[in-house]
C-alpha cells in the first residue's frame, strides 16, 4: 500500500515586466531568487540587454516580439503560470523600486484568506519623494477606484501585488497599457478579498524611468477609459 | 456636362473598375466590392443625370442639390469612420494576442532545447 500524498505544496511564481532595464534586471531577479525560485521576466521588445540580463540572473525569460506595454507583458506572464499550474503569483518591477524583501509579508497576507495582496507606498512616508503631480494622480485615481469598487486602498496604481491565481482566473484580460485600475476595480467589484501591505518605494535610483510626458497626458483618457469599460461591461 | 459632373463619372468609373480587379485578384471581400460598387453607381447615376438627385433631395425633405449630396456623402463617411475604426481595434487586439502567442511558444521552445540537451560531462558545450 502506497503511503498517502501528504498536503499539496503551495507553488509560487515571480512574474516580473521588464522593457529596457538591463541596468536593474540583474539585481531585481537574483533578490527575488532568494525567495522565490521561479522567476519569469517578461521581455517586451526591449532594446537593450534586459533579455540577456535576465537569463543570466537565472530567470525564465519570455520575449515579446512587439512592444505592447505593462498590462501585455503581464497578460503574458498571467498566462505562464495559469498554465503551468502556479497557486500563488507574485508580480514585482523590473526597475528595483520593489523590494523583494517584502515578499515574504505579501505572501503571508495572502495565507490568511485574501486574493489580492497591493504594496502600497502611502501607508509609509516613501511616496512624498515623488513629484506631486504624480501624487495627485494616484491619490484621484486611488480615490475613484475606493468610490466606485467600495474599497479602502491608499495606492491602487502600485505594481507589486501577490495574487491567488484561482482569483486571478476570475479576472478579465488585463488592457495593454494603464491595467492596474482597472485590474483592481474589476476585482473589488468581483467580490475578491483585497488588502494592502505598506511597502517602501523610493525613486529609482538606475536605469531610465518609463515615465515620460505621453505617459502623464495619455493617463487619466486611458483610466477613464478602463474605468467605464468595468462599470458598464464587466459584472 | 458639366465639369463635376464628368469628374463625378470617372470617379465613379474608377471605382466601380477597381472593385471589379480587386475581386477578380482576390483581395477584396464581397462586401467591401458591394459597398464601393453602391458608391461608384451612385456618383455615375448622379453625374449622367444631375435631376435624379433631385428625386432624393425631396424625399429627405432638403432643399438644395448641394446640401443633399454633402449630408449623404457624410452620413456614407461616417458609416465607413465606424467600420475602418473596428477594423483597427481588432487589428490591434489581434497583434497582442499574436505577440502574447509567439512569446509563450519561442519560450516553450527554448525550454524544450534545453530539455533535450544531452546532460552528463559535455552537457552545454557548444559544438
Amino acid at each position: 500500500m502506497s503511503p498517502s500524498p501528504g498536503p499539496k505544496a503551495t507553488r509560487v511564481v515571480a512574474l516580473i515586466p521588464a522593457h529596457n532595464e538591463e541596468a536593474t534586471v540583474f539585481e531585481v531577479v537574483r533578490a527575488v531568487r532568494q525567495r522565490i525560485p521561479e522567476v519569469v521576466v517578461i521581455d517586451d521588445a526591449s532594446s537593450d540587454r534586459t533579455a540577456q540580463v535576465a537569463r543570466e540572473a537565472g530567470a525564465v525569460v519570455i520575449s515579446h516580439a512587439i512592444n505592447r506595454g505593462v498590462g501585455a507583458a503581464l497578460r503574458t506572464g498571467y498566462r505562464y503560470a495559469l498554465e503551468r499550474g502556479f497557486d500563488v503569483i507574485v508580480q514585482i518591477d523590473a526597475d528595483g523600486q520593489h523590494d523583494p524583501r517584502y515578499i515574504p509579508q505579501l505572501l503571508e497576507a495572502l495565507s490568511e484568506g485574501y486574493d489580492l495582496v497591493i504594496g502600497s507606498r502611502f501607508l509609509n512616508e516613501s511616496y512624498r519623494s515623488y513629484s506631486w503631480v504624480r501624487r495627485a494622480g494616484i491619490r484621484f485615481f486611488t480615490w475613484l477606484g475606493n468610490r466606485l469598487g467600495g474599497l479602502r486602498i491608499t495606492d491602487i496604481t502600485s505594481g507589486y501585488r501577490a495574487y491567488k491565481a484561482k482569483a486571478l482566473q476570475h479576472l478579465g484580460p488585463l488592457p495593454d497599457r494603464h491595467w492596474a485600475v482597472e485590474q483592481t476595480l474589476e476585482a473589488a467589484r468581483k467580490g475578491l478579498r483585497i488588502k494592502e501591505i505598506s511597502v517602501e518605494m523610493p525613486l529609482r535610483q538606475k536605469g531610465r524611468s518609463q515615465f515620460d510626458l505621453s505617459t502623464f497626458l495619455w493617463y487619466p483618457i486611458r483610466v477613464a477609459d478602463s474605468v467605464l469599460r468595468i462599470l458598464l461591461f464587466r459584472r | 456636362m458639366r465639369l463635376i459632373n464628368v469628374v463625378g463619372l470617372l470617379v465613379g468609373v474608377y471605382l466601380l473598375v477597381q472593385s471589379y480587379r480587386l475581386v477578380r485578384r482576390r483581395e477584396e471581400d464581397t462586401l467591401s466590392f458591394l459597398t464601393w460598387t453602391g458608391v461608384g453607381l451612385a456618383l455615375v447615376g448622379v453625374s449622367l443625370f444631375p435631376n435624379a438627385a433631385d428625386y432624393v433631395m425631396r424625399a429627405l425633405g432638403m432643399e438644395m442639390r448641394a446640401y443633399t449630396i454633402f449630408t449623404l456623402g457624410i452620413l456614407i463617411a461616417y458609416v465607413l469612420l465606424f467600420r475602418l475604426f473596428r477594423a483597427v481595434i481588432r487589428l490591434d487586439q489581434a497583434i497582442s494576442t499574436l505577440n502574447e502567442e509567439i512569446s509563450l511558444l519561442k519560450a516553450q521552445r527554448e525550454r524544450d532545447r534545453g530539455a533535450s540537451r544531452p546532460t552528463g560531462a559535455g552537457a552545454g558545450d557548444e559544438p
